[in-house]
């Protein structure tokens, strides 16, 4: 479901028209179906879009979701405590089975227990991560709040709602249900002004930094023993995932809102986060929000002693979550650590820039490990960036090789440049107390960066980087 | 509305300056074009004046155009000759359509391909955007599409990016504006009946080395058989010749062992003009601005070497 593909819309403008077509029938010949025709459409389009990807893609959603519901079955039976938590078990295991198989296999079985059990390469079903968690979200929020079970149209509508169930936001129940059960699957056209500069941002971010910055970056040849080439190679990919995953979720809120439904804004100009906790306050919210209310508070939160052995272990399942390999849960643990120590140190208000530039600096070098999949590679390079005496003139004078040539060289910078005037423009709404972005959403900003897309977007397509958690 | 109104205004004006920096304004377009209107107008002055007379036709990448007199070959065969080489980026379709568009029953075509476009890679069907930048620039925008030979329709993500600048060019063409530096080759650059010949010369060369035995692709032998195909629906005589490529002198006896492979493999599709070196030079004094690009020197070298070939060819097509 890749929102900047033109295979995408073609597909959702067909789903959309059929889906009004067969609405307005129904509503003439039997009023009373026009809800449910509604809702059914809506279900109908994202299971279409979901099987245009693939049909595995399909599967395992449809697994996920329906066993998702039979937890929700099994929370309203009046059963025996024992019976019930061991069917929610059970009913868990299964959901999470899929993610575990496509993802983690591999990594648990060969790297970690050495087993030597592989078996046949797939690619992850796209959305698993996300839709696993949501729905488990959801059944858990059902139990706690002891909220009645919704139809299982409007489950499925939460589950499914297609522009956010490959790569977020990871919406609860209390935000997405209401919206969803109300939903006719209609065009809402008070909602186009609003709308539209989400999606146009959310395409410029996507089209003219991510897909430029990942063309002209896998050209780049780093030396693992210059830091400045590897803070250039950190830098550009720090860059790259934020674009492209803030584009996404842009594209998704403003997809939302044309079809009435107020999605959670993922990305609150995180770059510009004094310290790691602001930072993860402002960066994939949603899946920090989820980590807190579903592992880290029932763990005690902050409440408890070992509130620092929590965080870890959250940090670490965040960056499992991320992907099955030693570098993410490196990265994760890594981030832990940062989020820990906001906890025993306050600097002062005057440290605010010294710190936003510090905290840039941490999160852009630690997407080392996110991205470095050689492991020797990964340490030769984290090595030579925490070592001082390898910041020497020479190797700085030797930075510039990093790139294949002249073209690349002006191209990454001109990239690196609209990366950097966006981000200021997101200063700039921070500094104001705007709403987020919102320099960017203007009308006139709107317009700029339609232009600028058709002229600076690559040529070929990209997925989503997200695509592949 | 009026916000979704405003955004169709902007991108329909951002595809339309896309299309002028594409194709108008670019460089390379306006070069090759002047290119070809000088080659349509030899043309149109042989066939007003020798309408009978049949003419020899020159197709291939850039090597073609860098590397074939037709001087050369008109003194040697006694027949008129045009090169209508194109860089090769032009796409092996669009660089064999525009060929064959311009010839009449009883010519000859030479097919003067770099072997890399049959041998190492499936190329797309599509016409290239410079094909169709240079077909629209000679208000002949449909006819690569529409064409038989000018390969299938783009589909829409296809059009919706084919005349869209990208940060690369923009860049480029912007500092060479700036620079004052504009194409690389000049209208001094072209010469007698379509050959072009430059005075830039690198100052490093960067010869081929061995090739390991190679083969033609799926995709290459189904345009080879395609090509012989639509020249016979013509009545047109085609032929390929191998390009002459810069080889470091280590390499030389077996990359022509493996050219010489080659050519038999593509002798099944059409006749095959002889070639003394069979592809491969390790002097690097007659090549100009690149390992594929010979310079004075170089192309008489080569056209002196094909002129007996197709000499041959046409005593044996007559």
């Amino acid at each position: 479901m890749n929102f900047a593909s033109i295979e995408f819309w073609q597909t959702l403008v067909a789903c959309f028209l059929i889906s009004r077509v067969l609405i307005y029938f129904a509503g003439r010949i039997r009023p009373q179906a026009y809800e449910t025709t509604a809702k059914l459409s809506l279900i109908g389009t994202a299971l279409t879009l979901l099987a245009v990807e693939s049909w595995l893609t399909l599967v395992a959603f449809l697994w996920v979701v329906c066993l998702g519901w039979f937890s929700l079955i099994v929370i309203h039976q009046k059963w025996r405590s024992s019976s019930k938590q061991l069917a929610i078990i059970i009913l868990l295991i299964g959901q999470i089975a899929p993610l575990f198989y496509f993802k983690y296999w591999d990594f648990f079985f060969n790297e970690v227990l050495k087993l030597n059990v592989h078996i046949p390469s797939v690619l992850i079903p796209m959305g698993l991560s996300f839709y696993t968690f949501q729905t488990i979200g959801f059944w858990v929020d059902s139990l706690r709040e002891k909220a009645p079970r919704p139809s299982f149209i409007d489950y499925l509508n939460f589950a499914s709602f297609f522009p956010q169930i490959v790569a977020g936001p990871i919406e609860r129940r209390d935000d997405l249900l209401p919206q969803i059960s109300n939903t006719r699957f209609r065009f809402y056209r008070e909602n186009l002004e609003p709308a539209l500069p989400w999606i146009v941002l959310g395409l410029a971010y996507k089209l003219i930094v991510a897909d430029n910055i990942a063309i002209e970056s896998a050209n780049f040849t780093v030396n693992p023993n210059n830091p400045w080439q590897v803070w250039i190679e950190c830098l550009t990919f720090g860059m790259r995932i934020y674009f492209d995953f803030a584009g996404y979720s842009f594209i998704a809120i403003g997809l939302g809102l044309l079809f009435g439904v107020k999605l959670t804004l993922n990305f609150r100009t995180p770059y510009l986060s004094s310290n790691l906790r602001e930072f993860w306050r402002n960066w994939h919210i949603t899946l920090g929000s989820w980590l807190r209310d579903y592992i880290y508070l029932p763990l005690g939160g902050r409440k408890v002693r070992w509130w620092a052995i929590n965080l870890l272990f959250v940090f670490f399942v965040s960056g499992i979550w991320h992907g099955a390999g030693w570098g993410f849960l490196v990265w994760g643990i890594l981030h832990g650590l940062g989020v820990a120590a906001c906890g025993f140190i306050k600097l002062p208000r005057y440290f605010r820039i010294p710190s936003i530039i510090i905290t840039f600096l941490f999160c852009n070098a630690v997407w080392l490990f996110f991205f470095e999949r050689n492991t020797a590679i990964m340490w030769q390079k984290a090595t030579s960036l925490i070592n001082p005496a390898a910041y020497q003139l020479s190797a700085l004078k030797q930075c510039t090789a990093i790139f294949s040539g002249a073209g690349n060289q002006i191209s990454s910078l001109l990239i690196i440049f609209f990366a950097i005037a966006a981000l200021t423009m997101e200063a700039l709404g921070l500094a104001r107390n705007k709403e987020p972005y919102h320099y960017l959403r203007t009308q006139v900003s709107c317009l700029i960066l339609v232009a600028l897309t058709v002229w600076f977007a690559p040529m070929q397509e990209a997925p989503f980087i997200y695509f592949n958690f | 509305m009026k916000l979704l109104c405003k955004i169709i205004a902007v991108v329909i004006f951002a595809y339309a300056s896309g299309f002028l920096l594409t194709v108008t304004f670019n460089p390379e377009v306006q070069f090759w074009t002047k290119a070809i209107q000088q080659r349509d107008q030899v043309i149109q002055k042989i066939h007003s004046e020798h309408p009978d007379e049949p003419i020899i036709y020159f197709t291939g990448g850039s090597s073609c155009a860098f590397s074939v007199d037709p001087k050369i070959i008109e003194s040697e065969t006694s027949l008129h000759s045009v090169n209508l080489g194109l860089p090769v980026a032009s796409g092996r379709e669009y660089i064999l359509h525009q060929a064959l568009r311009r010839c009449k029953s009883g010519d000859f075509l030479v097919l003067a391909l770099e072997p890399d476009v049959l041998c190492y890679t499936e190329s797309s069907h599509l016409p290239s955007r410079l094909g169709y930048a240079l077909d629209a620039n000679n208000s002949n925008p449909f006819s690569a599409i529409l064409s038989s030979s000018g390969g299938t329709l783009k589909n829409t993500s296809g059009w919706l990016s084919t005349f869209r600048p990208g940060s690369r060019y923009i860049m480029t063409l912007t500092g060479r504006a700036l620079s004052g530096k504009g194409y690389r080759y000049k209208n001094r650059d072209l010469r007698y009946n379509g050959r072009i010949e430059t005075s830039i010369k690198l100052k490093q060369y960067e010869p081929s080395g061995a090739k390991t035995l190679i083969d033609l692709t799926t995709d290459g032998r189904a345009f080879l058989e395609k090509a012989a195909s639509l020249a016979a629906k013509k009545n047109v005589r085609i032929a390929y010749s191998l390009p002459w490529r810069l080889t470091s002198t280590d390499a030389l006896e077996q990359t022509r062992l493996a050219n010489q492979k080659i050519l038999f493999k593509i002798s099944a599709f059409m006749p095959v003009l002889h070639d003394p070196v069979n592809g491969a030079v390790d002097e690097e004094s007659i090549y100009s601005d690149s390992e594929w690009h010979l310079d004075a020197v170089g192309s008489r070298m080569r056209s002196e070497a094909i002129a007996s070939g197709t000499v041959e060819w046409l005593q044996a097509a007559r």
